[in-house]
This record gives C-alpha cells, structure tokens and sequence, in this order.
C-alpha cells in the first residue's frame, strides 16, 4: 500500500513538519519498500489492513449500495429531505469501475458535470456514489491526488453536495472511538478539501462549500447504516490544507536535493520530525526516532516539549551531580529529580 | 501528576532501568476468593469475539475457539454465559462482591460490544440474552471512577507505575511489562522488541506470523465443501491458532495483575468505593440495564460519573500519602498547623478555626467546602489571606466535629483537602423531567416575565449575597 490519496493527506495533515514523510509521499511504490530501500532490512512489523478488515469494509459497502442504496436513502433520507423512495442515486462505478488511472478520470468528469447540472439547478442525483474529486499540487512531482469519497451527498440545508464517508466500525449508543474520528476527520477534511476545489472548477469560484462532511458508520447487529453523524470539519479542513502545504515545500527541497535520482535516495539528508504518534502509523517511525535516540523526546512528545529535548545523559548528570546546571530552569529540573529519587528510592549512581 | 513530574519521572525510570510506583497505596481492594478472569481475541473492525478465555485465577482457563464467529450460532458461547451467570449470582448471594480481571481495556470493549449484540436478541436462548445483560452491565460499571469490580490489568498499571518509556508504549500491556520484570537487563530493548506483536485482544498478523490472515482464510476454505477428514483438519488448526492467541492474553493478564500485586502496594481506604461498586453493581444485576437516553436520565447519569470522580479522588488523597504530596506541591492539599480556634463554648457551634501554611499555592477559594484529613472534621472556607510570615492563612468556619479539640486545638498540624461534593440531582432532574423543561426537552427559551431589573454588577450582587 503506497502513500497515495486522501490517506497521504491525512499523514502530512498528522505531521506535516516530516520531510521524510514528504519522500515517502512522492516515492512511488508500498511504504514498506521506501523502508527497506533506506534501512536495508524487510519491514518486521505489522502492515496495511488485514483481510478481515477488509471483508467487513467490502461487505459493508456493498450491502449500502445494493437495490440502488436503498440502505443509504434510507439512512441520509433527513438530511436530503426528501422520502428515500424520492432520492435519486447515481453509482459511478456502473459506468467505469476500477481504480486505474483512466477509470478515475472519467468518473472525475461525471462527477463535474453533476456538480455543474445541481448548481444549474438540472436534474441531478441526490447521491453520488463512488464519485472521483482531486487536489492538484502541480507543477512537479506527484502533481495532483485524487480524491474519493464514498459518497456525495446533496444536502437541504446548503443546496450543495458534502462528502460522506462509510466506515465499517461498529458504533454502540452513538460513540465512536476516538482515535478512529479523529482519523477519518481529517479524512473527510481532505475530501471536503477536494470537493472545494472542484466545485472552483465548476462555478468558477462562486459557491462556498460547507466545512460540513458525514459518517456513516456501522451498527453492530449486521452491517447496515447506523443513523449518520454529521462533523464539522474547519479543523480538519485546515490542518489537511497545511499539510498540503508541507508537502509543496518538501517536494521542493526533496527535488532539490535528489537532482532526477528517487525520492528515498536522499532520505539520510532530510530532517525527520518524530512524534510518539509516529509509533502507531508510520513505518519510518524506529529509524527517525533513532534521531532522538539518547535524548529527552525519545521519552515522548511532552518530554521533549518541557526538557527542551536536551540529552538524557545531561539530566542525569543533574541528578547526580556531575553536571552543572547552566540555568534557573535547569536547577529547578535538578532538585525536583533529586526530590523524586529521594521519594521513589532510586539511587542516584 | 503534573506532566513535568511525569515527564522527570520517566527520565528517573529510564536510568533505574525499572518502572517506578507513583502512588503509595493501591486503588483496588484486594481480590476476593471468587475473582475470575476473562480474556478475548476479537475479529478487527469486525468486533466480533472469535476466542474466549475465561475461569477462575491461578487455574488454566477455559477456552472457546469460535469457527463460525460472524454466524448466527452463538451456541459455542453457551460455557462462557453459563460461566458468566454462576459468578453474577455468586456475586449477588455475596452482596455485590465481584472482581473479573482483563488484559486491558478492549476486552470490556469487545464484551460490551458481544452484550449490545444479544442483550435483547429475541432469538437467542435465555442464557446467551443474560449473558449479553450482564456484558453490558459489567461494561457500564467499567466507566465509573474507582469501581471496584473489574481490574483492568494494563490500566492499574499504569495508574500505579511509570516507566522509562513513551506513554504511547505504556498503551502495550507487554511492552510496559518488560520494566516490571526483574531479569530484564535492558528494559527498552526489549519493551521494543515485545510491541512488535499486538497485545490489544486481537490475533498477530506480522510479516513472519500471519495468524489473522490466515484463520480468515481457513474460515473460507472451511466453508466450500471439504473432506471430512480435510473439514477436520481446517478447524483444527482455527481452534489451534486461537487458542494459543487466546491463552496468550491471559497470560498476559496474569503476569500483569502479578507485577500490579507485586508492587505490594497497601490496600487500605477503600471502603467507600468497594461500598459505591457493590451497590450500583447488585442493583443493576437485580434491576436490568437501563441505557439513560433522554436527556434528564443522561444528566443523572453524568451527575453520577462525576460524583464517583469526585468520591475517589479523595478517597485516593485521603489514603495515599505519595498522592497527597503531590497535591500539595499544587495546592490541592493544605498542609499547615492550627493557629487559633475560634470558638466561645468548647464543644459547641460557632466554631472556626485558623490555619496558616508555609505552602505559597493553594487551590482552596472562599466557600469551598473542606475536611480535615484523616478526622470527622469538616467546615468550610471562610476567608484566605496572607500571613505577616509569607504563607497562607485560611479560617474555615466548622460544619462537623466541633467536638474534636484533639484537632481543632491551637498548634495541631493538620492537613485540609476539598470536600468531594457526591450529591446527584435525582430528584431535580426528574423533576425537570415531568415539568417538559425547556432547557432538556425544548428547542426555545420562554420569554422572560417584564419585571423590575436589579441594578449593578453581577459579581457585586453577588458578593452583597454572601455570607458575611
């Protein structure tokens, strides 16, 4: 699985000051290849989605979209207004499936058409499915990421289309995983983001798209719609539009210094940023972090944050006292070390 | 704890090489005879429970190994409800006493997911409907702050130690025991190396050991028309690979619930908790589970999480010294000795005393209420001012214990914390509740009455308004 889509946004809008993940980005090919190409060893961790992750989130989709999603007018009836049975739908992958480059392009030019036939007030679908939207970062490399939402959804209350999201996850009394929202936040961000752009494309930059996106989660007897949840993506938005920006500036740096050669080549030479979340979704993270290694943010974000990310070696030695302290803050760091090994009985040497 | 004394107590666990307790005494009672202990491996994103492990501590557990997970069949989970039933009325005939431990936080999730299932699946047997009951009663019971029945073992960890690595390490059970594990030389090297497997109640799926992968294919090699002998064979090696993930679990959970007892941490002060855990605990079990959905049940309910927040906290720095300092450093704690006390006849109301402490913070603010630590002694703060000596001086008015002069008397040092207020709005809310009020079942305030204003600042109304 390579950096492509709205799961590169969403990275870059997680750590946008990474400049390795900004190589990653324009590397072509899985991320676990960029890990081998540049530490020399096959990636040994867990990777990518598992099979059974992947059967749900098939079988979830296709039960949504059967008898011309009737599951789905069912569950976004209210926030069309309209009676399901009144809810026109259009699947685009009737007409091109695939996820080739091709198939994509023509389904973009279907969506635009559609968006241009809502805002001319023609008879449009009230749901699109599987539409194609893009993000352009051109001229250069990687110059462009499409964009996929499951689902594109005219809303009554704006008169325009906002993205919609299906994710398997089961939901019980309306609660969601943290972790999980925040991530598919950022994702209907990226969409929303595209979505932005392409209406741009259409009314020449006429209509102002709601920071406004749906999820559709699963309930958890069976694998239909649970009732939708509307978010409020301005954050979302915007951090995916900084990281965006990130990459442009990456890419002009990784361009710089690569004169022509791939993208991992020059990875030694790029400043990587590790944060603890690195850990849990980045293959990169153990070989960036080795650039903390021995010092306070191997410890984690807050450490660096309130040590000034010092060496660990160098708070030591203001327990023990074999280093000076060279500030008030330094001093105070060193009785409250000492205070607390008094407390837990460590013993200095 | 403050994150600079997290972040300097990692630094110290790093260069001891071990985890380091924070806390003085434990925040769960002993275990009672009857503790039992559960363990899942569910189906990711799927969350569906593939394997279970349960049975009583110190003894191999039971296993189910689910071939058909996702199926209507639920009859394989029938030793694991019947299981579940004989520890509830146990538990009931025992007046609530009840301790499950768990490798961590998603086995509840996959519990309450397995109870919201079948809690009221009208085709289920009784058994597995009561089992779903009581899934989803022991997960509600989870949420609330010092319950005493289910023991989260990577959580009580975590609440008790820290360790020489990031707090998103901390989040793996394994990797965390590795600074708990007295022959580990190199406890960073190998917490590393442990996070390489998962320990979240799912199956391994690492390049070199594809267990999820492969069950899910065995699955459907299993379903299109097989041998007997080959048939066989599949759910043979389904049972084998969850079984081992399963047993893995529990082992997990076994070594982490030995680290968490082997601190050796007191557990002394929890009465109030075991008592709070007891009660919610048997009258959920005798009553039902009940969802609160409308809005006055939802506050109650909030009412009730945040009275239980409260009760713990100062359960926990009433009985935790390690806690209390810590609270002190904040202002949380007031530590100081009794200067005067105010009162005409010994023994009786009016009574007030003054305190002054050589502590520069204190969080306490007029009219709070508070206690004195370790008595009956409770009042409430009256003034807050600086003493000729550089500290604090606080009167607090006494509510109860005026009869105390052991410690109300001049020169006793003492220590006064807030007053954890436990009180829950039942009847306000239910009340709210049968008069339709706007603010919970109304989408537009009601016009406010014409009237005669008072006038001036708010904040001098309301100081008019206080006591003097």
């Amino acid at each position: 699985m390579s950096l492509k889509g709205a799961t590169a946004l969403v990275r870059l809008a997680q750590n946008p000051r990474c400049e390795v993940l900004g190589a990653m980005v324009m590397q072509e090919g899985p991320e676990t290849r960029f890990f081998e190409r540049v530490v020399g060893t096959p990636y040994d961790r867990e990777y990518g989605e598992r099979q059974s992750s992947k059967r749900r989130g098939t079988q979830f989709e296709r039960n949504a979209y059967a008898g011309d999603a009737r599951l789905l007018r069912e569950a976004l009836a209210p926030m069309v207004g309209l009676q399901p049975d009144d809810i026109r739908v259009r699947n685009l992958l009737d007409d091109y499936p695939g996820t080739k480059d091709d198939a994509r392009v023509a389904r973009l030019r279907i969506t635009r058409r559609l968006l241009a036939d809502s805002l001319a007030g023609r008879a449009a679908p009230h749901l699109i499915i599987q539409p194609q939207l893009l993000v352009p970062t051109k001229p250069g490399p990687r110059p462009y990421f499409f964009i996929a939402p499951d689902v594109l959804v005219w809303m009554q209350q704006f008169g325009l289309y906002v993205p919609a999201d299906l994710k398997s996850f089961v939901v019980r009394e309306n609660e969601v995983s943290r972790a999980d929202l925040a991530r598919v936040r950022l994702q209907l961000g990226a969409q929303s983001l595209a979505l932005m752009h392409e209406y741009d494309h259409v009314s020449g930059g006429k209509t102002v798209v709601p920071a406004t996106g749906l999820l559709i989660f699963s309930h958890p007897n069976g694998l239909r719609p649970h009732a939708p949840r509307t978010e409020d993506l301005r954050g979302a938005r915007e951090a995916v539009r900084l990281g965006i920006e990130a990459f442009l500036r990456h890419r002009r740096r990784i361009d710089g210094l690569r004169a022509g050669a791939e993208p991992y080549t020059v990875t030694t030479d790029l400043v990587p940023h590790f944060e603890e979340a690195c850990l849990a979704q980045c293959v990169m993270s153990e070989w960036c972090r080795s650039s903390v290694a021995g010092r306070t943010r191997d410890l984690g974000d807050s450490a660096g944050q309130l040590l000034g990310n010092i060496e660990l070696a160098r708070v030591t030695g203001l327990l023990l006292g074999t280093t000076m302290a060279a500030s008030d803050a330094e001093q105070a760091i060193a009785a409250e070390l000492q205070r607390i090994a008094n407390e837990y009985g460590v013993r200095a040497a | 704890m403050s994150n600079m004394q997290d972040t300097l107590t990692r630094v110290l666990a790093r260069h001891a090489g071990r985890a380091l307790p924070i806390r003085s005494t434990s925040s769960l009672s002993a275990d009672p005879s009857s503790a039992i202990g559960i363990a899942t491996i569910k189906i990711v994103t799927e969350e569906q429970i593939q394997a279970i492990a349960f049975g009583s501590l110190g003894r191999a557990p039971n296993l189910i190994a689910r071939l058909d997970p996702i199926g209507r069949d639920v009859t394989d989970l029938l030793p694991f409800a019947r299981f579940l039933i004989e520890a509830i009325e146990h538990a009931l005939e025992h007046e609530g006493e009840l301790r499950i431990w768990v490798p961590h936080g998603e086995t509840m999730a996959a519990l309450d997911v397995l109870g919201h299932r079948y809690w009221r699946n009208q085709n289920a047997s009784p058994e597995i409907v009561r089992m779903g009951e009581i899934c989803r009663i022991l997960a509600h019971e989870a949420i609330f702050a010092g319950q005493q029945v289910i023991a989260d073992s990577a959580q009580l960890l975590r609440d008790h130690a820290i360790t020489g690595q990031t707090p998103i390490e901390d989040g793996h059970p394994d990797a965390m025991l590795a600074w708990f594990d007295r022959a580990v030389t190199d406890p960073v090297t190998e917490a590393r190396q442990r996070s390489r497997f998962p320990a979240s109640g799912i199956l391994v799926n690492t390049p070199d050991r594809r267990d999820d992968d492969r069950i899910e294919k065995l699955r459907k090699e299993a379903k299109g028309g097989l041998t007997a002998g080959r048939l066989s064979a599949v759910q043979g090696e389904i049972r084998r690979v969850l079984s081992a993930g399963v047993q893995r679990e529990w082992d997990l959970m076994v070594a982490a619930r030995a680290a968490f007892w082997g601190l050796g941490l007191p557990t002394t002060g929890l009465d109030t908790l075991i008592d709070l855990s007891r009660k919610r605990l048997s009258a959920a079990l005798m009553q039902g589970h009940f969802p609160a959905r409308r809005a006055d049940r939802v506050a109650i309910e909030l009412d009730e999480l945040d009275s239980a927040q409260r009760v713990t906290e100062q359960s926990m720095l009433e009985a935790d010294g390690a806690a209390r300092l810590r609270a002190k450093r904040a202002g949380a704690v007031i530590a100081g000795h009794v200067l005067a006390r105010n009162q005409p006849k010994r023994g009786r109301h009016p009574c007030s005393i003054d305190v002054e402490t050589d502590q520069t913070v204190v969080r306490t603010r007029r009219d709070d209420k508070v206690v004195v630590v370790g008595t009956n002694v409770s009042g409430v703060v009256r003034d807050i001012a600086v003493a000729p000596s550089g500290g604090i001086r606080v009167r607090i008015e006494i509510m109860n214990g005026v009869r105390s002069t052991a410690t109300l008397d001049a020169g006793t040092r003492i220590e006064i914390m807030e007053q954890a207020g436990a009180y829950v709005r039942t009847r306000e809310f239910s009340q709210a509740a049968a008069r339709g009020v706007w603010m919970f079942f109304g989408d537009t305030p009601p016009a406010l009455a014409p009237g005669t204003w008072r006038r001036g600042s708010p904040l001098a109304i309301a100081r008019r308004s206080r006591r003097p």
